[in-house]
This record gives C-alpha cells, structure tokens and sequence, in this order.
C-alpha cells in the first residue's frame, strides 16, 4: 500500500515546491492512474513513492509517506527497492546485462540470493509473463514490448509488493499495450498495489481504479475513470483521449492522381544487404546482434504511390515498415524502381528530396543553440544564402523563437520533437518520413505536432507517419499503405 | 529526516561506477571510430582520437569528483578491452601507472572536487601513461632501438591531441552548464 | 562465431596466458626463445578454426611492420647513431609482436560479447570492478547503434560524411558525430544510476564485493592442458635462451642481457 499524506517537495536550487500538499492512498490489489500535462508534477510524484525523493534526488520533503505502513524517510531506496518495483518508460534505462537471464537475475545476485534461487525464481517469473523463449537472448536484440517483459519480469523476481510503473505505454504498439494492460490486471488480482503515471490513458479503462489529475504540482482532480470522458476536463488540463478509435483498418488505401513518390517493383534482401557497408562491418566488430523479432526482412515486387497528404504506414512488427522508409529516403538501396514526381530517380537523388524524423530526438541534435541546429541543418544542403531570413521563418512557423538561444538538450521532449522536424524540413525535401514523432508526448504536445503535419501536408509534401500512437493517426492520417498489402505480391 | 544507521558505506556509490563504465564505454568506441574513419596512423586521426579521449575523460572526472576514478578507469577499460576486443594487455601497467601519477596530481593541487583537477589529472594521465608506454615499446623492440625514435613521432602527435582535448574537454563543460546539465 | 576447444577455457586462464604471453615474450631476447613462443602461440591461433580472420589479421600485422621497417631504415640512413639494421634485429621484435597478437587473438575471438558476463564472474574481480566492467559492455553495444543512428541521420540532412570529410573538416565531423554520444552518456549515466540506487546495488558493494555475483565455476581438463602446455612452453624457451644463444644464426643481439 502506499500513502501519500500532506505531501510536498522542493528540489534543491528552485524556490516553488514541485509538488503541493498531495493526500492520497493506493490500496493492495488496485491501480491508481495518475495523469496531467507535462511539469505538472506527475513524474515528481512517482520520485517520492519510491524514494528517489529525497534520497537520491536531494531537497526538502514534507508531510507522510508511507510504503506498507513504513514511512520512506526512514528508509534508503535500497530498502525501499524490496518492497518497491518501478517500471521505466524506456526499460533499456534500467538494464545492466547484455543477455535476458544476467539481466533478471542481476540485482538478486548483487543482493546476495544464491544461484539456484535466482533461477527458480527467473524461470518462475519467465513463465508467468510467457517469455520463457526471451531468456537466452541478447537485450539489444529485442522489439520494445519484449523490453518492457524484461523489466516488468526483473521487478518482479524481487518479490515486491507495490509497483510504479512510470509511462509504460510509451514505446508500445497497441497490440503490446493490451497485452500490459493484461498482465496488470491480473498482478492487480494478486494483490500489488500499482501506481501507473502516464499520458496515454485510454489503455487503462477497466483497470484504473482512481484517477487523479495534476496540475502545477496539486492534485486538481480524482475519481474514477468516467472522470476521463468528460471532454471538459480532458480539455482543460490537456489530457490525451479517454477513448480512441484504432483507424488502423478503416483508412483508405493511398489513391494518387498525382503522385509525389511512385515505387514499381522494389525489392529488398535484408540479409544480403546487412552483411555489407561501413557500418555492418563497424558492428561485427562489437559482435552487436540483429533483432530477434526481426523476420528475415524481405520485400519483393513491392509497387505503391505516395501524394501529397499524410500516410500512414501500417504493419505489425517485423513486416519490414522500417526497410521501407529507408528505402524511400535512399538510405538503402534495393533493387526496382522509384519514381519522384514522374521522373526515374536513383536512391542517391532520393536522399536529396527526402527527410527523416527518427524516434529518437537526441540522435539528431548536435549543435549549441536551436537556432544553430536549424542553421546547420541549411548549411549541409548549401543553402547558405538568405540563412538567417530561413532560420527565422522555419523557427517561427514550429513556435521556437523564444527557444532560439537555448541548447537543445535543455529542451523539453515536445519542444525537441518540434526542433528535429523543422531541422528535417530544412531542406524542403517533398517526402517527409517521421518515426514515432509523439511518444511520450502529453495531448497538448501531441496535438501541436499533429498541426505541424497537417500545415506541411497542405503544403503539398508527402508525409509517412510510422507510428503506434493511434490518437496521432485519428488526428492526422488521411491514408493508409498496408504491409501486408503490399506484400501480397510475393 | 534521513536514516542515520550505523552502516559501513562503501567507498563508492553504483551510480559513480556506473558512470565510469558508460564513459568507457564512449571513451572507447569514439577512439575505434575515430581510428576506422581516419586510419590509425593519420596524424590527424590520431590527434582526434587523443582529443576526444581527453575530452571526455575530462566530463567523466567532473561528473564523478573522487580520488580513484582514473584507476578504475583504467583497469574496467583495459580488462573490457582485452576481453572484447583483443586489445593489448602489456599496455595495462602503464597506464596504472599512469592513472596513479595522475591521481597523485590531482590529491598535490587540493583534491578532486576543484575546479582545475580534472584538467590537471587528464593532462598527467595522458602524459605519464604515454611516457611509461614508451617503457614497454622500448622492451619490446630494445633489440632495434631505432624503431623506437619512430615511434615517438607518433606519440608526441597524439600528447598534442591530447592537450588539445584539454581545451575541448573545457568548452564541454561549458556546453554541459549551458544545457543544464552540469550545474557547479 | 566457429566452435574451437579454446571455447571451452575458462576466461581467467586465457587471461593468464595472455599475462603470461606478455611478459615471456618480453623478457626473451634471443631468436631461438622467440620462435619457440611464436610457434606454440601460432598453434593456438590455428585451434581458434577461423582462418580466414587469422590471415587477414596477419596481413594486417605485416603490413605494419613493413611500414614501421621502411621508417626506421630511412631514419638510420640519415641518423647512423641509431645503430645499423639487420633483418636479426628487426625479427625479435616482429616475433614478439606476432606472439601477442596470438595470445590476445586466443582470448579476443573465442568470447562471445553475450557470453562476456560469464567471463567477467569467472574472472572473480571485486564488485567494484564487475560493476562499471558489466555496464561498459553493456553500452558498447547500445552506443555502437546509437552511432550508427547518428550517421544515418547527418546523411539523410545532406552531410558528407566520409574520410575527406573527416580530413578537411575534422572539428565538425568530430563534433557532429560525437556530441550526440556525449549527451547520450550523460542520459544514460543519470537513467542507469536512478536504476542502480531503486535496484539496491550499493548493498553489494557494501558487502565487500557481491559474493555471490561472482562465478561458480572451476578450472577444467581444459584450462589444466592449458597450463601444461604453456609451462612447458616457457621452460623450452628459457632452456634455448640460456643454452641455445645463437640457435646456429648470426644474430646481432641488442638486449639488456
């Protein structure tokens, strides 16, 4: 159980508490959602009920907090650690081991838990999460969900009896979020008291037993989940949906009259072609394994149009979404052809009329100020003329003129999003391909990015959208190009 | 109000060791990039290679203030290396060496939560490992003397990179308090 | 990665032999010695089953020394001081440096990085070493794709990234490429950290050293021919060091001895 009495924080150097006088409680065998925008204090919250706060991340607690009847001041985080598991958004952040077993049994082992303990408990834990068949490979080689499995399995071998799980939806696709919404269920019927902080919502209608919803560090509103549904509510605090339609099946196969991009005959070995350039070889010599979701990624007699307007681009995973965009940017180079605006065009010339967004964000920074990584940006394509008039201009129309001298890793996960789209459009490409451009993202900041996509496409570029995040694709999507339905040829 | 138990505290905390291998474990892959791009004997190469090793050895030292940590450093990334990648393991006691002039250093100028000890333990690190380096070179190839002389051009090209990083390693830290990301 | 006995030796003997190998090697000077450690090493490279890997590494190693030669022997016509080179002199060293490559190519090629854990518990190091050792292996791999990440991304924005690049534009290319990983580092330092504090790790290194995280295992049949046959080894090679001085060549000998 976990009990919040009168609690608030301040980190050490700021002057207003993050948090203000938060009373609330977290029964065993219930789940607590707790929700709001970003900075409301949610993560703040989450720091405190597992001890991070004070103990690791210094400053001043005040009010109760009590974990199964023991107050948290009283204890280090270690202690805390076994009663207390918390699941991270991203689950590589927390992995010490390259391989699945050392992994799970890696903090037991340093706890001192003898070997054959640890084992019974990891093929214990390994059966109740099926991923038995996940414990002999490498964690680098595994799809996100398989990731989240991991963590939620090394939390688990703990024995603990509370568990926060701090935006576990982020990186999933819909099908892997069912499947967590599931497994929380039935931990939720065992007994544990589960905290959830999380943006995304819908996933967790028929678990959340309480809700509660922050702003500016205070606790504005609990109830039930029905709370969610008010529009209202939802509105004002910059919810994301309480419920969403997956259009996933329902979006018309892309028709062009005029199409931007035309590809006949595509094909692609994934094999083959990983075996060979720089950075193959680079990884051979680290020995990094592939993917084991990873299906041989074989595309063959791929044909499909691409105009202007927002696509999305759907398949489970392995069918090959990302070889396509790659393929479609020039990054790789298969066999077939790619028509851009009529005209036969190789994947060298594609690279120049194409942009990328990868997942991502802090791959793709790499100057001092905002104003400079845009100015780079120009400056790699040769469109040095006019710079600062163009910086200007694409720093006004993505709302980060007020950012223009801040670094970019001070930035926050919606502002960088905006930042690596408008230094993507910096070279005007007509293809505009974005890899999960909203997660983690908060409603206010997803919707902002769904306004980007939609000014461009209205523009007339072409727009992929590689995503899970079904709200994005309810806001934006216009059309649909379907793995398996390109598939069908082969 | 924290506990005040009377436990014996390790002298260092997992989040520092943590710290020091994920710094090795950049330390190391940019030096292998650097020297796969370039190739391991273009002087230019081998000056990059020095400046971002110094460079980042200087972050690693800021973030992590305490007396040991170019030693375990040096001992995670030489055993690491060996294991993994075949690198030569007759380096290993001049870089001990290294680390603990360095270290040394550090304690004569006050300490390692200066400002300044970072810069002064990378500098002597670099310089003392590269001098005793030299050392085991000399036993290697004492029978030819001369091959010896031909190899100092390249570690005097590579000290320059090294004091070169000690600047980079500077106007990191800046950029780091710029982000945030440092505060002090 | 090719199945070889050497597979099947404990990671602490390899690690031993390669110490073992180093300083051998180094306090051989004569011809004979170094032949013999050269020849024994050489075997084992051979029991590694990849030979192809095994050949290009030897061109590789060739190609060096021949660089190195060409340099010393132009540096000796200019500077006579230095001493004049004969193919003796030049063989002990080359010798010594085939023989280490050898050793470490013994070890290097027969650890999976998946089986690298293994090798570190059975190395029976203090925590405070396992520890920074597990997580620098751990993110060589991360990083490795985060590199290549960034590679794709500085392609894709136009960026010609490639030796001339590097050559012509070394500030910027190092900047653009590195920068990302530095802030990656410092990320993942802060997210592993919180991990390694909410896991309880600093209990083990109150415990002196997470006994329990160390390995189980005992030498092998193995690990013990291994031992037999690098002792015998050593004490040929000392035996021809001290008997065999000349070993029938006309060497000119440069030592400290």
């Amino acid at each position: 159980m976990i009990e919040f009495e009168n609690v608030s924080y301040r980190y050490a150097f700021q002057s207003d508490c993050a948090v203000k006088d938060l009373s609330f409680k977290v029964d065993a065998g219930s789940v607590v959602l707790v929700t709001g925008a970003s900075g409301c204090g949610k993560t703040t919250l989450m720091r405190i009920a597992n001890g991070l706060c004070p103990h690791y991340y210094a400053g001043t607690l005040s009010g109760s907090v009590k974990i199964n009847g023991v107050e948290t001041k009283d204890s280090s985080v270690g202690e805390l650690s076994q009663t207390v598991g918390t699941l991270f958004q991203d689950p590589e952040d927390q992995f010490f081991a390259l391989g699945v077993k050392d992994e799970m049994g890696f903090a037991l082992k340093v706890a001192g838990v003898n070997a054959k303990e640890v084992d019974a408990r990891i093929q214990k834990v390994a059966q109740r999460l099926e991923m038995e068949s996940l414990l002999s490979h490498s964690i680098t080689a595994l799809s996100e969900g398989q990731k989240q499995r991991v963590a939620l399995g090394e939390i688990l071998v703990a024995l603990p009896k509370v568990l926060i799980l701090d935006e576990p939806s982020a990186n999933l696709d819909p099908e892997a979020t069912e499947r967590l919404a599931q497994e929380l269920k039935n931990l939720k019927n065992q007994g544990f008291a589960i905290l959830v902080v999380d943006h995304r919502i819908h996933w967790l209608r028929g678990i959340a037993d309480q809700v509660l919803v922050m702003r500016e560090g205070k606790i504005c509103q609990r109830g039930d989940f029905e709370l969610l549904t008010n529009d209202a509510v939802r509105c004002e605090y910059g919810l994301r949906e309480a419920d969403v339609k997956d259009v996933r099946k329902t979006l018309t196969q892309t028709q062009n009259e005029a199409p931007i991009l035309e590809a006949s005959n595509v094909s692609f070995d994934y094999e083959k072609n990983n075996q060979s350039g720089g950075f193959s070889r680079f990884k051979r010599i680290f020995k990094t394994p592939e993917k084991v979701s990873h299906r041989a990624e074989l595309l063959k007699n791929i044909s499909f149009s691409l105009g202007a307007g927002i696509t999305a681009l759907i398949g489970e995973n392995g069918t090959g979404k990302t070889t396509l965009a790659r393929l479609m940017t020039g990054l790789n180079e298969g066999s077939g052809t790619f028509y851009l605006k009529g005209k036969e065009t190789k994947a060298s010339d594609l690279l120049k009329h194409a942009g990328l967004v990868l997942q991502n964000a802090d791959h793709q920074l790499q100057m001092q100020t905002v104003s400079e990584e845009i100015g780079a940006c120009l400056f790699a394509v040769g469109q040095t003329s006019n710079l600062q008039a163009r910086i200007d201009e694409l720093m006004q129309t993505f709302d980060l003129t007020p950012l223009a001298q801040r670094h970019p890793q001070s930035l926050s996960g919606g502002q960088k999003q905006r930042l690596v789209i408008a230094c993507a459009l910096a070279k005007d490409p007509d293809i505009l391909i974005l890899d999960e451009p909203t997660s983690g993202l908060d409603g206010a900041n997803m919707q902002r990015v769904a306004r980007c996509l939609n000014d461009q496409a209205q523009k007339g570029k072409a727009i992929l959208l590689i995503t899970h995040d079904l709200e994005l694709l309810q806001l934006c999507a216009q059309h649909a190009l379907r793995m398996d339905e390109l598939k069908k040829n082969f | 109000m924290m506990t005040n138990k009377l436990v014996k505290t390790a002298y260092w905390k997992s989040q520092e060791l943590v710290t020091i291998g994920i710094f090795a474990a950049a330390i190391k892959l940019s030096s292998l990039l650097i020297a796969l791009a370039g190739g391991g004997m273009n002087p230019v190469s081998l000056m990059l290679k020095n400046l971002v090793f110094s460079a980042l050895l200087i972050v690693l030292l800021a973030r992590v203030r305490k007396s040991g940590v170019l030693v375990v450093f040096t001992l995670v990334s030489t055993i690491v290396s060996a294991l993994l990648l075949g690198s030569s393991i007759t380096l290993l006691p001049a870089a001990i060496v290294g680390a603990l002039c360095a270290e040394v250093g550090i304690l004569m100028v006050g300490g390692a939560k200066k400002a300044w000890s970072p810069f002064v333990g990378v500098a002597l690190y670099d310089l003392a490992s590269k001098v005793f380096s030299l050392g085991v070179s000399y036993l290697m190839m004492r029978e030819t003397p001369a091959m010896l002389v031909s190899v100092i051009p390249i570690i005097a090209i590579g000290y320059i990179g090294s004091l070169m990083g000690l600047y980079a390693g500077y106007r990191s830290l800046r950029e780091l308090r710029h982000a945030g990301i440092v505060r002090s | 990665m090719a199945h070889s006995v050497l597979n099947r030796l404990d990671a602490r003997s390899k690690i031993l032999l390669t110490v073992l190998g180093a300083i051998a090697t180094i306090a051989f000077s004569t011809l004979g010695a170094q032949l013999v450690l050269f020849g024994v090493s050489f075997v084992m490279v051979l029991l590694i089953n990849r030979p192809m890997l095994v050949f290009v590494l030897y061109l590789l190693m060739g190609a060096m020394m021949l660089l190195a030669s060409a340099c010393t022997w132009v540096m000796a016509s200019f500077i006579p001081s230095l001493g004049e080179i004969t193919f003796g002199s030049l063989v002990i060293p080359f010798l010594r440096g085939l023989t280490m490559m050898n050793c470490v190519m013994g070890m290097a090629l027969t650890t999976k990085i998946e089986g690298i854990m293994s090798a570190l518990t059975q190395l029976r190091l203090p925590f405070m070493l396992t520890l920074p050792a597990t997580v620098m292996i751990r993110f060589i791999s991360t990083f490795t794709n985060d590199v290549a990440q960034v590679w794709e991304t500085l392609k894709i924005r136009g960026w010609e990234m490639g030796f001339v690049f590097f050559l012509r534009h070394p500030y910027l290319s190092t900047r653009l490429l590195f920068t990302p990983l530095l802030f990656r580092a410092l990320k993942s330092s802060e997210a592993l950290g919180v991990a390694a504090e909410l896991k309880g790790l600093d209990r083990g290194l109150q415990q002196k050293g997470a006994m329990n995280f160390q390995g189980q295992s005992n030498f092998s049949k193995a690990d013990a021919w291994l031992f037999l046959g690098a002792s015998f080894t050593v004490v040929m090679a000392t035996y021809i060091e001290l008997h065999w001085i000349e070993w029938g060549l006309n060497v000119t000998r440069l030592g400290v001895m």
